[in-house]
């Protein structure tokens, strides 16, 4: 069972159905990259957040998709923190969609 | 009442429970909270997560300052320890006409700011809640005062399980999927309009006798959602955790990537306890 869909059960919302696509993207991916392709999905799971979670907050919100994305961290742990990413509580690491 | 694309403003949000249910009882509705503590701004986003409703704005401002800077609102919520000043001020910014108008501004003319908003939201949605109360039992919030710490916890109802079996090899299926199916007394399933259901088959070795077994059958063709059968599935399924009984629902694969069986039969938004299960 892939840490993926354990984000997904712990967000409470599907990834995908019907005829969703799901785009999983390294977060070490440069600006241009990730832009081109969160802008051409349905739905996204970005892996590997690490460091790059501020830049990546900044991102989806010029995108436009800051209000959906769900910020996961050790998912099924003891210290699971599901979050809005935008919400002031989330940390400054590691995203999920 | 919230009406699709309704705007709540829910001033002293606390644990978001108002603007959650709000967001909850109407497709597109959005509230947008005002809370100046930290810790109740975090609980909120948590709580708004956990039901479904990330998209709940919940802002650190003040009443009436941060209002300047809102959009007007369909309706008002006031959390305790506003002022009769920001009241006005806030129900001066009110779109005008409908029932949320009514409804929140006779809680305001009272001229106090209701002590128990979860009651106050029971008595101004009455009949919308009576209305969806099918759609949305298996969870209820629960909030005693405003800034209270809110429990999501199940009402008297069973819990639902999605349990995804894995690819097809029952020796991929999570250990906790097998624990789940050892201890609910109900297991629902999709099955193809004639013969066996795959995920019931790969499960099949760890459903216990005599439990019941609520075989959905869906055809299985391309084209638009056999909405019937998935509605008439949401209602069995509902019975049962309104007596009490959990129920797990099997899926090929895993719920949440493209188990449409469970997403448009459980359109409890965040409503049950997903178990993912995948090798």
């Amino acid at each position: 069972m892939t840490s993926l869909t354990a984000c997904a059960a712990a967000s409470g919302r599907p990834l995908v159905r019907r005829d969703d696509v799901l785009m999983i993207l390294p977060a070490t991916l440069d600006d241009r990259e990730l832009e081109r392709r969160l802008t051409d999905t349905r739905a996204a799971a970005i892996m590997k957040v690490g460091r790059h979670l501020t830049r990546l907050r900044r991102m989806l919100g010029r995108l436009g998709l800051l209000a959906s994305a769900i910020y996961v961290s050790h998912a099924t742990r003891g210290n699971e923190r599901v979050l809005p990413l935008r919400s002031s509580a989330t940390p400054r690491r590691r995203i999920f969609r | 009442m919230p009406h699709p694309g309704a705007l709540l403003w829910d001033i002293g949000a606390g644990c978001g429970s108002i603007g959650i249910e709000w967001m909850r009882a109407a497709d597109n509705s959005l509230a947008i909270g005002l809370e100046p503590r930290e810790d109740r701004r975090a609980m909120a986003a948590r709580n708004a997560v956990t039901l479904g409703v990330s998209a709940l704005d919940i802002r650190d401002a003040r009443a009436p300052e941060g209002l300047a800077a809102l959009p007007a609102p369909d309706a008002i919520f006031f959390g305790g320890g506003n002022s009769d000043a920001t009241m006005q001020i806030a129900l001066d910014r009110l779109k005008p006409g409908g029932p949320a108008r009514r409804t929140f501004g006779d809680a305001a003319e009272r001229g106090r700011p209701s002590r128990r908003p979860r009651d106050a939201w029971r008595r101004a949605c009455a009949p919308h809640r009576s209305a969806r109360r099918a759609a949305r039992r298996p969870f209820r919030l629960a909030s005693s005062d405003a800034g209270d710490a809110m429990v999501v916890e199940e009402a008297v109802s069973g819990r639902l399980y999605g349990v995804g079996v894995g690819p097809g090899d029952p020796e991929l299926m999570t250990l906790k999927a097998v624990r789940i199916l050892a201890e609910v007394p109900v297991i629902a399933y999709p099955a193809p309009n004639s013969g066996e259901s795959s995920a019931r088959a790969i499960a099949e070795k760890f459903i216990p006798a005599g439990r019941t077994e609520i075989a959905v059958r869906v055809p299985m063709r391309v084209g638009p959602v056999p909405l019937e059968a998935y509605e008439q599935a949401a209602d069995d399924i509902a019975a049962h955790l309104d007596a009490g009984r959990d129920v797990a629902v099997l899926c090929e694969g895993d719920p949440f990537f493209y188990g449409s069986f469970i997403t448009c039969t459980m359109r409890w938004r965040g409503g049950f306890r997903q178990l993912s299960c995948l090798a």
